[in-house]
């Protein structure tokens, strides 16, 4: 498969000279088209700053991200904020959505700020929420919907644009185990349905379960990756939660 | 520590509500200054009327007060919910309701205090400025100098400690009640939770139109009655309550209704929020649009007396000095030695008034008013009860002392001279003849000059004829026309007045001559029946009267218009913190600094703009009427929209710097461009 995304000894520090943390210590790793990649670690271990590196959301103090043969470190604010439009997907723990918007406007927004025409907006609204099954509450405002069905609208939103690559933070964070099960098969839909390349941040062993691969953060450096090729996901659960057992992470599963 | 723990927080508060502190600032400025001019020296000294502008100023004083109260109400339980989160935590560290409430009260005092004390400095400079005003008017010079009376103070504390007083009593009821539960999710009950998606209220934004657009039509087409106005203007300010419970279904309906501009850009966004917050807000922005009206109608009318003021003199006053006499046989060698005693006459008549026996145009009058103007100033006092009538002659001579082009009248021609404002009439009247003495005599032109035509030139008009026809007549009344050079004493009205009326007292039956066969014409402004007028003393009086009224006016204005934008001003800004997520997320989908920006500017915009488009429109409409129902009985040049388009200027140069105020700190509080984005 092509190589979507390259980091390259990426670096980021917070602090002033005196005091300084290192979020993200020399990372270097590659993400490849249509992947489902996780990202674990334990509180502090970076995975969120990473995240935010690689989302544009946040600069890196020194390294190289390049996205096919765009570097985005060298990118200024308003060429990130048209990356992130045409080429970046969302979906947040706390899902996001605007309040004030219906979950049909939510979804339309991201699209209307690229600027096309009503027709496809209204087509392509439509299509991705049947897809994902929340069409039926087109209507309804996210506080009148569940949690599970504001992440799908959420992850809706993620995909109206056919983005390059989708982030999901610790996208089951908020939901209880039947909602969290249904987005990830929600995710691995999208994987492998509609194509889209997912990587999500996660500290809980049974959503990394359903990646392809993961790596494993800790202090700031990957000091571990595991890919699951043909096993089952019991079995690669299993694995994880070996991984996290010699780390002493804090996964658990459920 | 409780008190250590309230200055905190208030100097916290301060930074928060910076613009609501300016406001309570600027508002006890000129609070200080207009109370001011009720205790001051300087100004009972020029103007006879300062008692009556200290009841105007109290009058003002009053609507001020209510509207202060509202404000500070408004803000207090705003800044409790805003902060009911922090008040609960106090609660659970184990605080009384009674230490919070306490410590809440004492953070209100402190930042009243503070805005009052700040708010003294610019008082003292607004109230020389004001008072240089009042002098300019009546043309006396003012030399600066600070004057700080102990009342002055003690007033405007007592009004400001007041209205906090009564605004804070409806507070602490509510603190009484509330519950730990409730507070931790005050800050949380927002217009989302009754969001709804329904647009069946729009009848009542296209109702409150309608309504709206009759009444305009009700006041351009003339058919106000002095029976229906107030019901109609009852009706107009429940129909902007109206507008506001339709717009946001209407907003809804528009959304929904899924147009091209919706789903441009962010625009979607803006819309959304609009509704919203016009939802939870409609009461609110409801009364917004009423403050900005009356502040609109306030200074308009202040602007339409100045202007009414500012001509009134020439045209009233074309003589220096004029003095009438009901005896025709008068000599008036008296009233000349006693003016010429102090002043130089440059130019001086004796002359009479005549009549006919007949009332002909004064019967056309009355029924010009009743039929045309529909109005009911021509009553018995309006009128001489005959007509009067000039020799061509002495028009001539008066023409040529007030500085106009001599006229001349063929033997059958009399020509009508009357006020400006009532041309029309003496167009329709022209068209009748007059048979004087057997002859009959054609109008040979209408002259409408100002002319002293409120009892001495004849009340409202005067027909001029050949001298031989008014040999036929009967002279009616006598009257002494004179121009002065320089100046005259002050108390010279006093003095002429004295040479008949000594002896007699303000008290005397006969004083007020009511059996007295004399006119004064229609004027509904600054109206007297004196025999006597002296130029110079009669504009500084009207000035100084007029001023009572102008001034008054122009502080209700500023005040309410104040209070309206800083509620408008508070309302987006909290909600810039408190939805900062909203802009963040809009980053996040990739968009630019600039364009969210402009999202930002769009929203504010409109928000800013629908009340104060509304209030433009209406008090709009009422100033027009107004200033034609003004016209019909005041001589007064200038156009209708001229008052209202230097108010609005006026007035949207103060919404502008609280516009752009408020973008700027909206901008600020998001800061989503400052790597916030996490």
């Amino acid at each position: 498969m092509k190589e979507l995304l390259r980091i390259e000894d990426v670096e980021k520090y917070y602090g002033s000279n005196k005091n300084i943390t290192k979020a993200i210590n020399r990372i270097t790793f590659t993400v490849n088209q249509e992947e489902f990649t996780g990202i674990m670690g334990a509180s502090g271990s970076g995975k969120t700053t990473l995240l935010n590196l690689l989302a544009t959301v946040d600069t890196v103090t020194s390294g190289h991200i390049w996205y096919g043969n765009e570097d985005i470190t060298r990118m200024d604010e308003d060429q990130m904020a048209d990356f992130r439009k045409n080429n970046l997907g969302f979906v947040f723990q706390d899902y996001n959505l605007l309040d004030t918007l219906t979950l049909k406007e939510n979804i339309s927004l991201a699209m209307s700020l690229t600027k096309k025409g009503r027709k496809e907006i209204a087509e392509r609204t439509k299509d991705i929420m049947e897809r994902l099954e929340i069409w039926s509450c087109r209507d309804k405002f996210p506080y009148e919907v569940s949690g599970g069905q504001k992440q799908r609208c959420a992850c809706a939103r993620a995909l109206i644009n056919h983005p390059q690559i989708v982030f999901a933070d610790e996208p089951t964070g908020a939901l209880d185990s039947k909602s969290a099960r249904m987005l990830l098969e929600t995710f691995t839909y999208m994987n492998q349905e509609m194509k889209a390349t997912i990587l999500m941040v996660t500290h809980d062993a049974f959503s990394a379960s359903y990646c392809n691969r993961i790596l494993f953060l800790k202090d700031g450096q990957i000091f571990h990756e595991l890919i699951k090729g043909s096993r089952t996901r019991k079995v690669f659960l299993n694995e994880i939660l070996d991984v996290l057992s010699l780390t002493g992470g804090d996964g658990y599963a459920e | 520590m409780l008190s250590k723990l309230a200055l905190r927080n208030a100097k916290r508060s301060f930074k928060d509500y910076f613009i609501y502190l300016i406001t309570m600032i600027f508002i006890t400025s000129l609070m200080f200054a207009f109370n001011s001019m009720i205790f001051s020296e300087d100004i009972q000294k020029i103007s006879s009327e300062a008692g009556i502008m200290g009841m105007m100023i109290g009058l003002a004083t009053f609507f001020i007060v209510l509207i202060i109260i509202w404000l500070i109400h408004y803000m207090i339980r705003f800044m409790a919910e805003k902060r009911s989160r922090e008040f609960a935590t106090y609660l659970l560290l184990g605080f009384h309701k009674k230490q919070v409430a306490s410590l809440f009260f004492k953070e209100t005092v402190i930042l009243g205090t503070v805005s009052f004390l700040i708010g003294l400095i610019p008082g003292v400079f607004l109230q020389q400025v004001i008072t240089t005003l009042i002098y300019a008017i009546v043309d006396t010079e003012y030399s600066l100098h600070l004057e700080f009376k102990a009342g002055t103070l003690l007033m405007t504390a007592a009004i400001f400690a007041g209205s906090y007083f009564l605004a804070l009593i409806r507070n602490k009821k509510r603190f009484r009640k509330m519950n730990i539960r409730d507070m931790m999710y005050l800050d949380q009950q927002n217009e989302e939770l009754n969001n709804g998606n329904k647009s069946g209220r729009q009848w009542m934004f296209f109702a409150a139109v309608l309504y709206m657009l009759f009444f305009s039509w009700m006041m351009v087409s003339g058919r106000f009655t002095d029976g229906n106005i107030y019901f109609m203007i009852i009706g107009l300010i429940v129909s902007v309550y109206f507008l506001y419970m339709g717009l946001s279904a209407f907003l809804i309906g528009y959304i929904r209704s899924g147009k091209n501009g919706v789903l441009k850009g962010a625009n979607i966004f803006v819309l959304r929020q609009l509704a919203s917050k016009v939802r939870t807000m409609q009461f609110t922005l409801g009364t917004l649009t009423v403050l900005f009206m009356v502040a609109l109608l306030g200074s308009s009318h202040a602007l339409m007396l100045n202007q009414f003021q500012t001509t009134q003199a020439d045209v009233n006053w074309p003589f220096d000095i004029a003095v009438y006499n009901p005896d025709p046989g008068y000599d008036f060698s008296a009233e000349n030695e006693l003016i010429k005693k102090d002043s130089k006459i440059s130019s001086e008549l004796v002359y009479q008034i005549f009549e006919d026996h007949k009332s002909d145009f004064r019967k056309f009058m009355e029924k010009y008013y009743s039929d045309v103007l529909e109005n009911s100033v021509a009553n018995d006092s309006a009128y001489f009860k005959y007509d009067t009538y000039m020799k061509l002659s002495d028009y001539n001579t008066l023409r040529e002392m007030a500085g106009y082009k001599k006229v001349s009248l063929e033997k059958n021609q009399y020509l009508i001279q009357i006020k400006s404002r009532l041309k029309d009439a003496g167009r329709r009247f022209s068209h009748t003849s007059l048979t004087i003495s057997g002859n009959e005599y054609k109008c040979a032109g209408v002259y409408t000059e100002g002319f002293e035509q409120n009892g001495h030139n004849g009340a409202d008009y005067l027909l001029v004829v050949p001298d031989q026809a008014a040999d036929g007549m009967k002279p009616y009344y006598s009257l002494l026309a004179a121009q002065v050079k320089g100046s005259v004493q002050p108390d010279l009205t006093d003095k002429l007045l004295d040479l008949h009326d000594s002896g007699k007292s303000i008290l005397d039956e006969d004083y007020y001559e009511t059996d007295i066969d004399r006119g004064y014409g229609t004027d509904i402004m600054y109206v007297s029946n004196q025999h006597v007028y002296v130029r110079e003393i009669e504009t500084k009086s009207m000035k100084s009267l007029l001023s009572t009224i102008i001034f008054p006016l122009f502080y209700v204005g500023l005040v309410f218009l104040c209070v309206a934008l800083t509620v408008l001003a508070v309302q987006q800004l909290s909600d810039s913190a408190k939805y900062k997520h909203r802009y963040s997320l809009l980053s996040k989908l990739g968009l630019r600094e600039k364009e969210i920006s402009c999202v930002i500017l769009k929203q504010l915009f409109l928000y800013y703009l629908f009340p104060f488009i509304t209030a433009i429109v209406i008090s709009g409409g009422i100033v027009l009427y107004d200033s034609r129902e003004f016209f019909k009985l005041a001589t007064s040049q200038a156009p209708s929209w001229s008052y209202f388009g230097i108010s609005i200027l006026l007035f949207g140069g103060i919404y502008l710097i609280y516009f752009i105020a408020t973008y700027v700190e909206f901008r600020r509080n998001i800061g989503v461009w400052e790597k916030n984005l996490r």
